[in-house]
């Protein structure tokens, strides 16, 4: 029991909290918003225009072009993520010779900054003397060597590589952490009862997971959503526009062309975007605390 | 025998299935681990080979000799340790508010904590690039500073307030009956306990800010104010300049913080991030 008196002084407490939100998080974000509507340039005064962004946007022909390439990469890549996360969480929860060693490498490609994450993947893609090419070529699973970052069949997936390997390992560790809560009288139960393993994994193990994939999958869209040193670095958003996404139109609108009010635009249809998944994610997240409490 | 060998068969699937994907998770690591040690002939050989027929160190002595690059570590140091003392001690308080105290403006607080999560950096950018010109902070560490600030206290508080609330209200109040105010309860008796999870949270906003590479490129003009990150990025436009060696070394060195505090803190992280709660 806490009197009352300092359950007023730590009501206090949130009033610098809730300033510190306000405008180091709220004010911002809002305003970022509100430039979206403006046809705000360098120099020049801030001025309401209303929805002329998105006319523009619309009218130039990229929004479609933009949102079918991040949609399509995002959804190979929280496909791929997904797979290969579960895939080294099951591994690394079951009884492997050199567990540990597996664990601490993984960590490896979310540890790397982003930049210098393109600058190895670009030696594995090097056209003339990569590793990939070399291979593939020693294998004979090609004949010639493939420019992986300017060949605008193999751009995209080039751009996904890089997405998914730097998100396998917050994915893998999430799900491995979760599955080590797993009772383990839960799985003798369950092999009482006569389930066979993949029955088990089916019924037992996938369901226990849905709240963390539920989380780790939204924040692994936005994460991609946001990601730009990828494309930007890797293929300047090209062949042509066949890796251009909106985080790297928007940079280009408004540090290229100094266009802050379509760049601003562009962060506001990305939030529409994404914001089905939000309610996804804050759907989880109240689900997961009622089950805490 | 037959049930032994089916273990073995199993544990021997299991083996190789974990070494394709740990292929693919380290081979760019490697690759990059072996650039820095070949000389510039050899990276650019046609059939290239992992290990290194002759081993140099002359990409790491010439790192080392570009005084940009000490300069670039330095200021990423710099920004970085000031960014996790920042966003720490600004949101240590705040995340005991939200933790413990049952008020009206809770949910919608924590609600925002989650959505601003969701915001896409580039609808932050513009307003913060605004703000830092118009109180010409542009191009400038303090500046950069004050960005990443912003940018990382929202996890930084989710995580904190994760590990406040893992904390047993009962200590408290024993604290709080044996006449400890509380400021004095918070530091002397909660701080102590939560510290791994406070340290976990101050850590990632130091590679946070170590690694950032997006608010940088924006902000940042010269080359005075040039992060790491900023540095990699000049030398990935020297890169086929015979300068892939030197840019081999600068991306290992630069990842080398990251991954060996990651592999102190991940698994607090982990747990503040999709529970809430460390067990």
């Amino acid at each position: 029991m806490t009197n009352k008196r300092s359950k007023r002084k730590k009501l206090l407490l949130l009033i610098p909290t809730g300033i510190m939100i306000l405008v180091l998080s709220l004010y911002p974000t809002l305003r970022g918003i509100y430039l979206g509507f403006t046809n705000y340039r360098v120099g020049r005064p801030i001025e309401f225009n209303g929805v002329d962004n998105y006319v523009g946007i619309y009218n130039s022909g990229y929004l479609g072009i933009i949102f079918k390439n991040i949609g399509l990469m995002l959804l190979i890549s929280v496909i791929a993520i997904y797979v290969i996360s579960l895939a080294l969480a099951l591994l690394l929860n079951s009884e492997i010779p050199f567990r540990g060693l597996w664990r601490a490498l993984l960590i490896i490609p979310w540890a790397v900054p982003p930049i210098a994450k393109i600058s190895m993947w670009k030696a594995v893609f090097n056209p003339v003397c990569g590793y990939l090419n070399a291979y593939l070529l020693k294998l004979h699973l090609i004949d010639q060597a493939v420019n992986w970052t300017t060949d605008i069949n193999f751009a995209k997936y080039t751009v996904i590589t890089v997405f998914v390997w730097g998100c396998v390992p917050f994915t893998a560790l999430s799900l491995l952490a979760t599955l080590q809560q797993v009772p383990t009288d839960i799985h003798e139960a369950a092999v009482l009862d006569g389930a066979n393993s993949v029955k088990y994994f089916r019924y037992i193990v996938l369901p226990y997971l849905n709240q963390t994939t539920a989380i780790t999958m939204s924040l692994v869209v936005v994460w991609i959503m946001n990601d730009f040193s990828s494309q930007y670095l890797l293929t300047k958003g090209g062949p042509g526009s066949a890796t251009l996404t909106p985080m790297v139109e928007a940079y280009r609108q408004g540090f290229t062309y100094g266009n802050f009010g379509f760049a601003s635009a562009y962060g506001n249809t990305m939030i529409v975007c994404v914001s089905v998944l939000i309610f996804i994610y804050i759907k989880s997240m109240n689900a997961r605390d009622k089950g805490v409490n | 025998m037959s049930r032994k060998m089916k273990y073995n068969c199993r544990q021997i699937m299991k083996l190789l299935l974990m070494l394709i994907l740990m292929t693919f998770v380290v081979f760019p690591f490697l690759v990059c681990l072996s650039h820095t040690f070949k000389y510039e002939g050899e990276i650019n050989s046609l059939t290239p080979h992992l290990i290194p027929n002759k081993f140099t160190l002359d990409n790491l002595k010439e790192l080392f000799a570009d005084k940009e690059f000490f300069r670039g570590i330095f200021n990423s140091l710099k920004i970085s340790l000031v960014t996790m003392f920042l966003t720490t001690v600004l949101a240590l308080p705040a995340a005991y508010a939200i933790a413990r105290l049952r008020s009206r403006f809770n949910p919608a607080i924590q609600g925002w904590i989650v959505l601003s999560q969701m915001i896409p950096v580039i609808t932050l950018t513009v307003p913060l690039y605004l703000f830092l010109r118009s109180v010409r902070l542009t191009d400038s560490l303090q500046g950069l500073v004050l960005v990443y600030t912003i940018w990382s206290i929202p996890t930084t508080l989710w995580l904190l307030k994760g590990f406040v609330a893992g904390f047993p209200i009962e200590l408290e109040e024993a604290a709080s009956i044996d006449g400890c105010g509380i400021f004095k309860m918070f530091t002397k008796v909660m701080l102590p306990n939560i510290l791994p999870g406070v340290l976990t949270a101050g850590i990632f906003a130091f590679i946070g800010a170590w690694n950032e590479f997006f608010f940088a490129l924006c902000f940042l003009k010269s080359n005075e104010s040039f992060t790491l990150s900023m540095k990699l990025y000049q030398y990935i436009g020297l890169a086929g300049q015979s300068r892939d060696g030197m840019l081999a070394a600068a991306s290992l060195l630069a990842s080398l913080p990251g991954i060996i505090l990651f592999a102190f803190f991940q698994k607090y992280y982990v747990a503040g991030l999709t529970d809430g709660s460390v067990k």
